[in-house]
């Protein structure tokens, strides 16, 4: 114990986690007395299914560092905060842990619900190492970061996902570990309180400690994290600037898992337009990118069907790849089945976050004739034209088509298909879309006068 | 041979207390006595068996001429003593399937849930005992001083505990009929534990293997302190801590060598 302490004030630049070679094999066993009769075996017999959870992660933490991990479900993201943490015991590699480990794994998964808030914030206390008389000192600073107020002394069986997080993170936070460890933990608390856990954050990183952070929002890895690692299938497979581990887990998102593996080998070209000085100003068509997006949903048809959905650039050529600022069209293929009065089409656009960026409806009836438009059953072709004004991203495209009288869903496509648009060399502007907003010159409100005898 | 397990008691000694504290509380939580239960059940365990055993069967404790009452306190007296070791081993096996969490979410000692195990069923028999103690001093005006012999005689009993309830607890994860076969084995081992007869009363010929039973010695020493009044055998409270302390050494060792596997399983 004191070596190791005298080790870490002469090495303050070691890193303060090395993860070598790190795997997990999970022996999945039908019964668990089979586990029981691999251990009196010695191997000598099988009795179980292995599982590669993970599989030759290295990577190392520096102090201070905050790390992002990002990977979909299953991809061994928590199994790696378990190894390192210790709940599990590695299959192989090695963990060199220079510090104390805090680890806000599954929240409040150590509160006895039956107990109150007080009783558990003891427990827990002492559980992480703190003293009677440790705690009692930071039993404030705990209640007024937690803020559950009079809920403290109620069982704890009784609290909101959100209160019961609040106080696990109140405790953890203030046993000042070395490197902490959050899995999804964020996720829980209402905005004021994430806004608080990540300012705890960023203070316990100033004062020193590691971060490995595990979250689905890539705004908050964006934000908060120097670099961050990509895990798919238990396998280390991209450790960089946390900015670009996110454009590439973003991009990667939308496809099917079984296509992940070729994108993953091609991670540079994915990226290549990303280059500011490759600025990519043609749109174009990447076999890579097409194919359906795994939340595509298509509705019940009746009477009806949308065949296809093409995205064209001016010119009238499919495209997926569009830079930003240039004009597309989206061109619908509709089926019909039987007449369909009424007709009316509609089209929207999305982020891969669900949020609708814009859209709209086409009725054909002119609202003059009282006479409504009827179609024809067979197939039918429509366009939306769009101006630009959508900034770089993925985007997704929904459509539908409704009629008769009273009007009903004919079909209808969420998230029918995909298409990027594309970085271009000069910023343009930010936030979800462009609405071609133009700065006029810059007038000053009273007359300025110029002096004139600078000269001499 | 390192003795590692008492370093380990002492590392999490504030935690084993809290955890004990609350498991005594959360056992009467909600009902209407609340902690008075802890002093009632003992109270009216006592009261039942002084009128099964002194009223209704007016037996006698072998072949001594005592009175009906030293049936019943003889017979309460090994039943405390039993039921400490008889509760440590019946709630072993589950201690730790129980609680998954504590195995695959959090870092958590799990060694220590044996020992909170134990000393619940510690509090409860000493708490039992304490109210056997006030009934003899309002019946028989008169404890002895060998009384405070008491914790040594215990000392074995719940070393042993400790040892069994490691190896059961981390057995139980993986064989899950464990629970129902230490339930018939500690019922079985009531009867061969010389609670409800003194040893002295069986045959000549069965009275050795009787007394291999370390239980049934904990008890005999256990009477021969509280009730007799006598200083307990040397021997027995010498060769106990000694086995019993190398007994649990090596319990603990399995025990943290198995819970390496506990995640994988549960």
């Amino acid at each position: 114990m004191f070596l190791s302490s005298v080790q870490h004030a002469n090495h303050d630049s070691e890193p303060i986690l090395e993860v070598q070679n790190l795997g997990k094999i999970y022996q999945i066993y039908d019964h668990p007395r089979d586990k029981l009769k691999q251990i009196f075996w010695r191997g000598r017999r099988r009795y179980c299914r292995d599982f590669k959870a993970l599989d030759g992660v290295s990577f190392s933490l520096k102090r201070g560092e905050v790390m992002g991990i990002v990977g979909r479900n299953g991809s061994g993201k928590s199994t790696l905060l378990k190894l390192i943490c210790g709940v599990l015991r590695a299959t192989t590699g090695t963990i060199k842990v220079r510090g104390k480990i805090g680890a806000l794994l599954e929240l409040g998964s150590g509160f006895d619900p039956e107990f109150s808030g007080r009783d558990n914030l003891f427990m827990n206390a002492a559980l992480l190492g703190l003293t009677e008389d440790q705690t009692r000192q930071r039993l404030d600073d705990i209640l007024a970061f937690a803020d559950i107020g009079a809920f403290i002394d109620q069982p704890v069986k009784t609290y909101s996902s959100g209160m019961a997080m609040r106080l696990a993170f109140a405790i953890q936070a203030q046993t000042n570990p070395d490197i902490l460890i959050v899995d999804e933990a964020l996720t829980v608390g209402d905005e004021v309180f994430q806004r608080r856990c990540m300012h705890r954050l960023q203070e316990l990183k100033q004062a020193g400690t590691s971060i490995l952070l595990v979250t689905h929002d890539s705004q908050t890895i964006v934000r908060n994290c120097n670099r961050a690692i990509l895990l798919h299938h238990g396998r280390l497979r991209l450790l960089d600037h946390s900015k670009r581990v996110i454009r590439v887990y973003e991009r990667l998102g939308a496809a099917p898992s079984d296509q992940w593996e070729s994108l993953l080998e091609r991670i540079d070209t994915l990226m290549q337009d990303e280059l500011p000085q490759n600025p990519n100003v043609h749109a174009r068509y990447d076999p890579a990118l097409d194919f359906a997006p795994l939340s595509r949903l298509g509705y019940e048809q009746d009477g009806g069907e949308i065949e296809s959905v093409e995205i064209l650039d001016a010119t009238g050529v499919p495209v997926n790849i569009l830079p930003a600022g240039m004009a597309f069209t989206l061109r619908f293929r509709y089926r019909i089945d039987r007449p369909l009065a009424q007709p009316m089409i509609g089209c929207n656009l999305g982020q891969s976050n669900g949020v609708v960026i814009t859209g709209q409806f086409a009725s054909f009836d002119d609202g003059k004739s009282k006479i409504p438009t009827m179609l024809a059953p067979g197939t039918w072709i429509s366009s939306f034209y769009f101006d630009g004004g959508l900034l770089p991203g993925l985007y997704f495209i929904g459509c539908s088509i409704s009629g008769g009288k009273p009007s009903s869903l004919v079909h209808k496509l969420r998230d029918a298909c995909f298409f990027r648009i594309s970085t271009t060399a000069k910023p343009i502007s930010f936030g979800l879309c462009d609405l071609a907003a133009r700065p006029t010159e810059l007038v000053p409100v009273q007359p300025i006068d110029i002096p004139i005898n600078d000269v001499d | 041979m390192r003795l590692h397990f008492p370093t380990d008691l002492l590392r999490w000694a504030l935690l084993i207390r809290r955890l004990t504290v609350r498991d005594i509380q959360s056992r009467y939580r909600g009902s209407m006595l609340g902690m008075g239960w802890t002093i009632l059940t003992p109270l009216l365990t006592l009261a039942v068996y002084t009128f099964v055993f002194s009223v209704v069967f007016q037996s006698r404790w072998g072949v001594e001429n005592g009175g009906h009452l030293t049936v019943a306190v003889n017979i309460f007296v090994g039943l405390i003593t039993f039921g400490l070791f008889g509760d440590s081993v019946n709630n072993a096996p589950s201690l730790v399937i129980r609680r998954p969490n504590f195995v695959n979410k959090i870092v958590f000692p799990l060694q220590i849930l044996s020992v909170v195990s134990v000393s619940v069923a510690a509090f409860h028999a000493l708490t039992s005992l304490v109210i056997l103690i006030c009934f003899q001093l309002i019946f028989n005006h008169w404890i002895s001083p060998n009384l405070f012999w008491l914790p040594l005689v215990w000392l074995p009993l719940v070393l042993g505990s400790f040892a069994l309830s490691w190896i059961l607890s981390a057995l139980g994860v993986f064989l899950r009929d464990l629970s129902q076969i230490t339930s018939v084995m500690t019922s079985l081992m009531m009867f061969l534990s010389a609670i409800f007869y003194p040893l002295s009363s069986l045959p000549t010929t069965i009275q050795p293997w009787l007394q291999l039973n370390p239980i049934a010695l904990a008890v005999e020493q256990t009477r021969r302190v509280v009730v007799q009044g006598s200083p307990p055998s040397m021997s027995y409270i010498v060769a106990g801590v000694i086995l019993t302390t190398i007994a649990c050494e090596l319990a603990l060792r399995f025990f943290q060598r198995s819970r390496r596997v506990f995640a994988d399983v549960l």
